[in-house]
């Protein structure tokens, strides 16, 4: 049986209408996120991170639609919702902290008005209670309530991003989702907001969706891993495995280092090449123009990702059974 | 705070400048004041000739310096001087019967239609793909292109001239008692035409403009943030999207305001509306140049005010220009 899962996402395609036409952004993504569990997805720019987030949410508006799949939400499948129902899901059940810290916080509403509107509109709360619930956040993300009457644009670039944290989970949500939540921020504002998200998590009991282009930020903290390139995941699996052994090229890429068979770890200034196009991915791997382990049937085959034992999927034709350098 | 002092002290500073220049523009004016003033009052006898020069100080001979003096210390008093087209009546005085109806008529359609307009624009944008949206897009800029007085010519052609639904001029009814029921309704019907002439012809500026504001807006990311809260829709487009877009318009709207004026002057003029821009008409007919001079100081205070008014509506609706940031 199994409990279920706080996200289950079952071959889901969304993307974007053009004029050229559809550009792809997610393209058959599965993973399932259990309870209280912290999932790291890392590509390059451009690879879909984000489409996927607002996927989830149901953000996708104007000319971005889900084409297809299954988003389960505890269990219930959000893509196939009336709107009134993810409305009432919003922040209640899901809440996502943005990529833009800067631009997030609406600029003419005091910091304590956007904190409790969420409750005001979710909960049977009076404005006394709301405003009790975001001094305690505030507290959590080590902000002096007196922010409260001040405004965004009184708040540093890291502040905003806390107060923004601090909306995310004032309705204690199960599932917070993070997409880039640190891009904009310097390095040292970078850790401490991911150590205050982690620990946060062990309080509180959410799951996270951490999205970031720099593996390097979820080492030590995230859970599993998943590894996105041009709108799929190409390889999976629990974190640490997956640092010390990673099996798709493009992760060795994205980690910045590739091991050689002999002598020691050489640096690598990121991957040569660029992504793919959406609108018309190459057909076979979509990683085999740039990969420097391809071989001739690369160019035609999309490898599937596929379970390769200890729990780990990779989408990697070098992984695949009786291969050289496969998995012994 | 600051920034209310500092607006209160250009708000005092422009209206000094205009007061000055107020005083020089009419005296570079080609005509002489006193040959028009004694051309109107030919066959008086020479001695009231006299003290009329002498009381406008017209030949005076003083240098223009002292009078540009005398003319500050007066204007602070509220003594604009003697109307010439009118005289003896204080031009104070003949304003005051002028302004009411201007302010009746143009302030209100003004505030009207800045309001009509804004709240079309935001329905416009927030339904965006709806096929009513685009085609009050297209409408609204098809209307915006008329000129007020080719509107108000149209108007009175077909409203006036040929349907006869409505007064051609005028304010009201000479017939009425003043302040009756009835006159009150001849009110109404004079002010029909001129008052759907200055808010049609602006009402399209700034519908379009406070769509285009609120579509930038809307692909802001507190947007986003808002719609992934489950905020009501109510809430996202009042208090995240329009409270936003609405910032530039406030300040459009002070900064085309002497336009809108401008054209609610004209209309006037094409009603014979009896309001400060019909009266500033006789005025330069007559070279009434006191009247004249107070109906330029009272415009030009009118919108120097306004504006200070859009400029504290900005203080009060953006935190950010509270704090001087912006
Ligand atoms: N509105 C849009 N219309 C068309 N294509 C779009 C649109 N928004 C995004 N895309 C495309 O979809 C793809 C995925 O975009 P997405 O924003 O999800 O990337 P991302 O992984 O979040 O990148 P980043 O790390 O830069 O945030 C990109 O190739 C982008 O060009
Ligand atoms: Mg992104």
């Amino acid at each position: 049986m199994g409990s279920v899962p706080t996200l289950e996402l079952r071959d889901l395609r969304a993307g974007y209408s053009t004029k050229k036409g559809f550009v792809r952004a997610v393209d058959g993504v599965s993973f399932r996120l259990e309870r209280g569990e912290f999932l790291g997805i890392a590509g390059e720019s451009g690879c879909g991170k984000s489409t996927l987030a607002y996927a989830v949410m149901r953000l996708l508006r104007d000319n971005a639609r889900i084409e297809s799949g299954q988003v389960l939400f505890n269990g219930t499948d959000v893509a196939a919702m009336p709107e009134a129902g993810v409305n009432a899901l919003r922040w209640t059940g899901m809440a996502m902290v943005f990529q833009s810290a800067m631009s997030a916080l609406n600029p003419v509403l005091s910091v304590g008005e956007q904190l409790t509107d969420a409750v005001l509109a979710h909960r049977n709360a009076t404005k006394a209670e709301a405003e009790a619930m975001a001094v305690e956040m505030l507290g959590l993300v080590d902000i002096n309530a007196d922010r409260l009457r001040g405004y965004p644009h009184q708040l540093s670039g890291g502040m905003k991003q806390r107060v923004m944290i601090a909306m995310a989970l004032i309705l204690k949500p199960d599932l917070l989702i993070m997409d880039e939540p640190t891009t904009a921020l310097d390095v040292v504002v970078q850790r401490s907001i991911i150590e205050k998200i982690d620990e946060l998590r062990r309080a509180l009991g959410f799951s996270v969706v951490f999205i970031t282009h720099d593996l390097s930020l979820l080492v030590e903290i995230s859970d599993s891993l998943a590894i996105m390139y041009a709108g799929k995941i190409c390889e999976y699996g629990r974190s640490r495995a997956l640092f010390d052994e990673p099996l798709h090229p493009y992760t060795e890429g994205l980690m910045g280092s590739f091991p050689t068979l002999t002598g020691p770890v050489v640096r690598m200034g990121g991957i040569e090449g660029r992504a793919p196009d959406l609108l018309s991915p190459p057909p076979g791997c979509r990683f085999a123009p740039r990969c420097a382990r391809a071989f001739e049937g690369c160019g035609r085959e999309d490898p599937a990702l596929r379970d390769i034992g200890g729990g780990r999927l990779c989408a990697c034709r070098l992984r695949e059974p009786g291969r050289e350098g496969g998995r012994r | 705070m600051k920034y209310f002092l500092r607006k209160l002290g250009m708000l005092a500073f422009t209206l000094f400048v205009s007061i000055s220049i107020n005083f020089f523009i009419p005296r570079l004016m080609p005509g002489d004041p006193a040959r028009a003033l004694l051309d109107k009052m030919e066959g008086l006898p020479p001695e009231q000739i006299e003290s009329v020069r002498a009381a406008f100080g017209l030949d005076t001979g003083d240098s223009l310096l002292v009078q540009y003096g005398k003319y500050l210390g007066n204007t602070l008093r509220g003594d604009l001087g003697v109307s010439f087209s009118r005289f003896p009546m204080p031009v104070t005085q003949v304003l005051r019967i002028a302004i009411p109806w201007t302010i009746g008529l143009l302030a209100l359609c003004m505030v009207i239609s800045f309001a009509l307009g804004t709240a079309i624009g935001i329905a416009a944008a927030w339904k965006r793909e709806t096929r009513l949206a685009s085609f009050s897009v297209g409408l609204f800029s098809f209307i915006r292109s008329f000129p007020y007085f080719w509107l108000g010519l149209i108007f009175i052609y077909f409203f006036a001239f040929r349907l006869r639904l409505f007064p051609i001029g005028g304010a009201y009814a000479v017939t009425e008692t003043r302040g009756s029921a009835a006159w009150w309704l001849s009110v109404l019907r004079h002010g029909t035409l001129p008052a759907l002439t200055i808010c049609v012809s602006s009402i399209g500026g700034w519908m379009l403009m406070m769509r285009n504001n609120m579509i930038n807006v809307l692909a802001e990311d507190y947007i986003t943030v808002a719609l992934a809260k489950g905020l009501p829709l109510r809430r996202v487009k009042a208090l995240y999207a329009a409270k936003n877009a609405i910032l530039p318009s406030v300040t459009g709207f002070a900064m085309s305001l002497g336009f809108v004026v401008g054209g609610g002057l004209l209309t006037e003029m094409v009603f014979s509306y009896p309001g400060v821009g019909y009266m500033l008409y006789q005025a330069v007919n007559a070279k009434d140049y006191p009247l004249m001079q107070a109906i330029f100081l009272f415009i030009a205070a009118a919108v120097l005010v306004a504006n200070f008014i859009a400029d504290i509506a900005v203080m009060i609706l953006d935190p950010r220009v509270r704090d001087g940031a912006a």
